[in-house]
């Protein structure tokens, strides 16, 4: 056994020595390569590592030309069929890596020669291999089969069409001449097709690996810009990738990591598709998904917590996507329809109703549709969908179209039916923007026949003056006042509406230098609603006038008070956020001099008078929010004292003395007065 | 800040065989190679691990004695000793004073000049001395390829990214891009230098740990590599340091 070691550690060695001088002078490398091909399948397992190595790096090497190449890879295609049987992974890696530079020089090589049957066997040998190992090889190594598979890909595929463009050095379809005995043609395209199925179902697979994500997206970008008639097929599957969309309960630090690197590569790679070819029929939507993942990504560094809702958001945008993709992608490709139809077709003379003037559907099934039948929000949904989608040219075309039959329509005013209406002057503008493509998919029809429905009793009328709106009436005080009652009882209600994230995960990360109410969750609107009683509804205006009843504040500050005793275990927190706010304002309005009532004091013994009497033992809660109070004074201290009195409570009474005193310098001196107190006068 | 990984002692005590030692070999990325990436590349070659460098920007910007006029060099060509002697000439108080004499008189000591990503040869061998100002150190990467590239800076990530794509990957070899952002001065250089030193480490430790494994983990495939657990071990890593945030991605040369 020694001996054997220390012949390979020999042959090694001489191995070695034997790289280093192709390194310094490549000329030698096919020599050296074919001198070692024996060895490297019948040498020791390192012998055979080594070999693997040289043999994939012989074929990656910009120093070795391609025509040395491609001698060097019909001679080595026995020994990477046997490589290709090994079971360690950098062996295999390699071998991967060998046949991706190989697999076009050979099929090459057999377009030229039509009868070298043998040698494109071992090809397809080592290829149904390496495909079998995409499926079962670790990691490492499927991440080099991705490469050889898009190297299959790129080989079995249909160029630019374009003669003028085309790259003659490039292997494709295009190289293989006609009735070639072993390449035929569809079935090659038919494997090619398979396999970019399988590669992109790796984005869509439910555990992915993120190694195999990145890899494959990093593969897409060539076989977009090389590959014209596939480009549809990936840029959809990317499209529809969501890099966010697994995302789990609790994110951790790989998760993240995870989520922000494939949504980055996703991007890198869009941009690079874009800035290559700015003509690219998916430009509106890569950058519109680009927009899309930015806004993801931030919401993801935002906040961590509010991955819940941000995940359903996402699963959403992405079935809409789906979604457009569906109703998109037909129209993607047809060429632009130049001759529309005629512009008067379908304009019976006589009275014309909007529903016609605006029909440019063809299909009598669509003007029939009653759009009124939808809701009015899936029509919204609709029509801004629809907007984003619908190509500049059609609608600029459908736009003159009904341009030139407004102006038909007015060079022959019909006879006025009896009763008609006239024509609402601002009416026609909304709709002109919503008159589409002439055979719209189905969103746009609905819409206008929408358009047409509202419109089935106005009929044309003649002259449209300029319009302009009168001016609003001026609000009184009580009016306004009443508005913005209305506007806070409507934000009062949108709070409940948000899942209640538990106390602590809610707290962003971004402390202090976040910006407040930047997202519209619980917490936004409670900053909202905070504010606007503290400080954002002056009470100046109001003074003046003290003798009536309240300003806006005060009933603001009141209703916050009821809401937060309403269910004061609930909503803590909105308490703590509130007095918190009063306690700053104070302060502030106090050092600009403004004489003003400080209503800290006032409204935070309100609210503790109401919360107090309903407090049991198990609240410990509550020693959380008086320590998150900004000042504690001495009545509250009683009111807490009296709280221990309570035989029932005094625990939690004693237990609220004891951590003020304990982690509040400032109150430490009454606290402990208290408890002393209470322990020589009532225990 | 995050604890300093100390050199392990089993790297530094055993026989300089690289190859065995070292199964990663590594590519740092700033902006000018000049100052992050060159930290990098010096912790690194220090710690023996095969290491080249490079920048990503159009041409070296270094500061000048006021922010509208740099001092601009072009790559490959003008070497880290020529504008160390040109500025020292120009104000050596100046240049002294913002630590540029220093960082290039340590760049002169490490290899000839700074050289740009997307002028690459990937694949070429690297055989010719380093051209440093006394020998430099380090090995560098003789078959001119390399394993993981760090970058320094997210925009020289994208870079490396979409350098990658267009060059079409014509080795077809595989490469891990990190990003471990670092602000561009000398303090957080250095910082992050060391963090750079410590992923090198975590890695290498993973890729040794992976090629001991033996064939009875399943499926009868033996010997594992890091590519698995590169995103593991960078979430690790990124605990450790969290003030240098990371990205990562499989690429191809």
């Amino acid at each position: 056994m020694a001996a054997f070691q220390a012949t390979s550690d020999a042959q090694l060695q001489q191995l070695g020595e034997a790289r280093n001088l192709v390194l310094k002078d490549p000329g030698y490398w096919p020599q050296v390569l074919q001198g070692t091909l024996p060895l490297i399948t019948s040498g020791a397992i390192e012998v055979r590592r080594w070999g693997a190595d040289f043999l994939a790096e012989t074929f990656s090497t910009p120093v070795v030309d391609a025509r040395a190449k491609q001698e060097l890879a019909l001679a080595c295609l026995d020994t990477l069929l046997r490589l290709s049987n090994e079971t360690e992974t950098g062996i295999l890696k390699s071998v991967v890596q060998c046949s991706a530079s190989v697999y076009p020089i050979v099929f090459r090589h057999i377009c030229s020669n039509r009868n070298d049957a043998d040698t494109w066997n071992k090809m397809v040998a080592i290829k149904s291999k390496i495909l079998s190992l995409w499926d079962v090889a670790p990691i490492g190594v499927r991440i080099c089969c991705i490469k050889f598979v898009q190297r299959v890909i790129l080989v079995q595929s249909r160029g630019v069409t374009d003669p003028r463009l085309v790259d003659r050095s490039e292997t494709s379809l295009a190289t293989v001449p006609a009735n070639h005995p072993l390449l035929s043609l569809p079935s090659l395209d038919a494997e090619a097709q398979g396999l970019l199925d399988r590669l992109l179902s790796i984005l869509h697979e439910e555990h992915s690996e993120p190694t195999l994500i990145t890899a494959t997206l990093n593969n897409l970008a060539p076989l977009v810009k090389t590959r014209p008639p596939l480009a549809q097929r990936i840029i959809g599957a990317v499209l529809a990738f969501n890099p966010f969309a697994r995302m789990p309960g609790t994110i951790s630090v790989q998760d993240r990591l995870v989520m922000i690197s494939v949504e980055k590569t996703v991007r890198v790679m869009l941009l690079n598709i874009m800035r290559n070819n700015q003509q690219t029929p998916f430009a509106g939507r890569i950058s519109q998904h680009i927009q899309r993942l930015a806004q993801a990504k931030a919401e993801l560094n935002d906040s961590f917590s509010r991955k819940r809702s941000a995940t359903s958001q996402q699963d959403a945008d992405s079935k809409r996507q789906k979604v457009d993709r569906i109703s998109t992608t037909p129209r993607a490709t047809p060429p632009p329809p130049a001759p529309l139809i005629d512009p008067l077709q379908g304009m019976q003379p006589g009275p014309v109703t909007f529903a016609k003037l605006f029909t440019l559907a063809t299909d009598p099934a669509l003007t029939s549709f009653d759009g009124q039948q939808l809701p009015l929000d899936l029509v919204l949904q609709i029509v801004i969908g629809s907007i984003y989608n619908v190509d500049q040219a059609k609608l600029d075309a459908a736009i003159a179209m009904v341009k030139a039959r407004y102006e038909a329509v007015m060079a022959n005013p019909p006879a006025r039916a009896p009763g008609a209406l006239p024509l609402a002057p601002s009416a026609p503008q909304p709709q002109t923007a919503e008159a589409g493509p002439p055979e719209p998919p189905n969103g746009m029809a609905l819409v206008k026949a929408e358009a047409g429905g509202e419109g089935d009793e106005d009929v044309v009328q003649l002259q449209l003056g300029e319009y302009k709106l009168p001016p609003p009436v001026s609000l009184t005080t009580q009016q306004a006042q009443l508005a913005s009652l209305n506007a806070m009882e409507r934000m009062f209600s949108v709070i409940d509406d948000f899942e209640k994230t538990s106390l602590i995960s809610r707290k962003s990360k971004l402390g202090v230098r976040r910006l407040a109410a930047s997202s519209w969750d619980r917490e936004g609107w409670i900053s909202v609603l905070v504010r606007t009683a503290t400080r954002g509804a002056q009470d100046a205006g109001v003074k003046s006038e003290s003798g009536q009843a309240e300003s806006l504040p005060d009933i603001l500050r009141e209703r916050l008070y009821q809401y937060i005793i309403a269910d004061f275990r609930q909503r803590m927190d909105i308490a703590v956020a509130w007095l918190n706010e009063e306690w700053y304002n104070d302060k502030t309005r106090s050092s600009s001099g403004t004489p003003r009532q400080p209503q800290y004091q006032k409204w935070m013994m309100k609210v503790m008078d109401a919360i107090i009497p309903f407090l049991e033992v198990r609240d410990r809660l509550f020693m959380r929010t008086l320590s998150e109070l900004p000042e504690i004074p001495v009545e509250l201290l009683h009111k807490v004292k009296l709280l221990c009195l309570d035989p029932d409570r005094s625990s939690l009474g004693i237990q609220m003395l004891q951590y003020l005193a304990m982690f509040r310098p400032p109150v430490r001196e009454q606290c402990v007065d208290v408890l002393e107190d209470l322990w020589r006068n009532r225990k | 800040m995050a604890a300093v990984m100390e050199p392990q002692p089993s790297q530094q005590s055993e026989t300089p065989q690289v190859e065995e030692d070292f199964p990663l070999k590594f590519c740092t990325v700033c902006a000018s190679n000049q100052n992050r990436s060159m930290e990098a590349h010096l912790v690194l070659s220090l710690a023996k691990y095969p290491v080249i460098s490079f920048g990503t920007g159009s041409a070296v910007r270094l500061p000048g004695p006021s922010i509208d006029k740099p001092n601009i060099y072009s790559f490959n060509s003008t070497t880290y000793d020529e504008m160390f002697q040109e500025l020292k000439a120009k104000d050596q108080r100046l240049y002294t004073a913002n630590g540029l004499l220093n960082m290039l008189d340590r760049n002169r000591h490490i290899k000839a000049c700074p050289e740009r990503w997307q002028d690459w040869k990937v694949g070429v061998p690297r055989l010719e001395a380093n051209g440093a100002v006394g020998g430099g150190v380090g090995d560098g990467v003789k078959e001119g390829v390399v394993d993981v590239v760090i970058t320094c800076e997210e925009r020289c990530w994208d870079a490396v990214l979409d350098d990658l794509t267009n060059r079409n990957s014509p080795l077809n070899k595989l490469v891990h891009v990190i990003n471990v952002d670092i602000k561009d001065n000398h303090e957080e250089a250095i910082v992050g230098g060391r963090g750079i030193r410590d992923l090198a480490d975590m890695l290498t430790a993973a890729a040794k740990e992976e090629r001991g494994k033996a064939a009875a983990e399943g499926r009868g495939f033996e010997r594992g590599s890091v590519d698995a657990r590169v995103p593991e071990v960078l979430s690790k890593w990124q605990e450790k340091w969290p003030q240098l945030p990371a990205l990562w991605s499989v690429a191809y040369f």
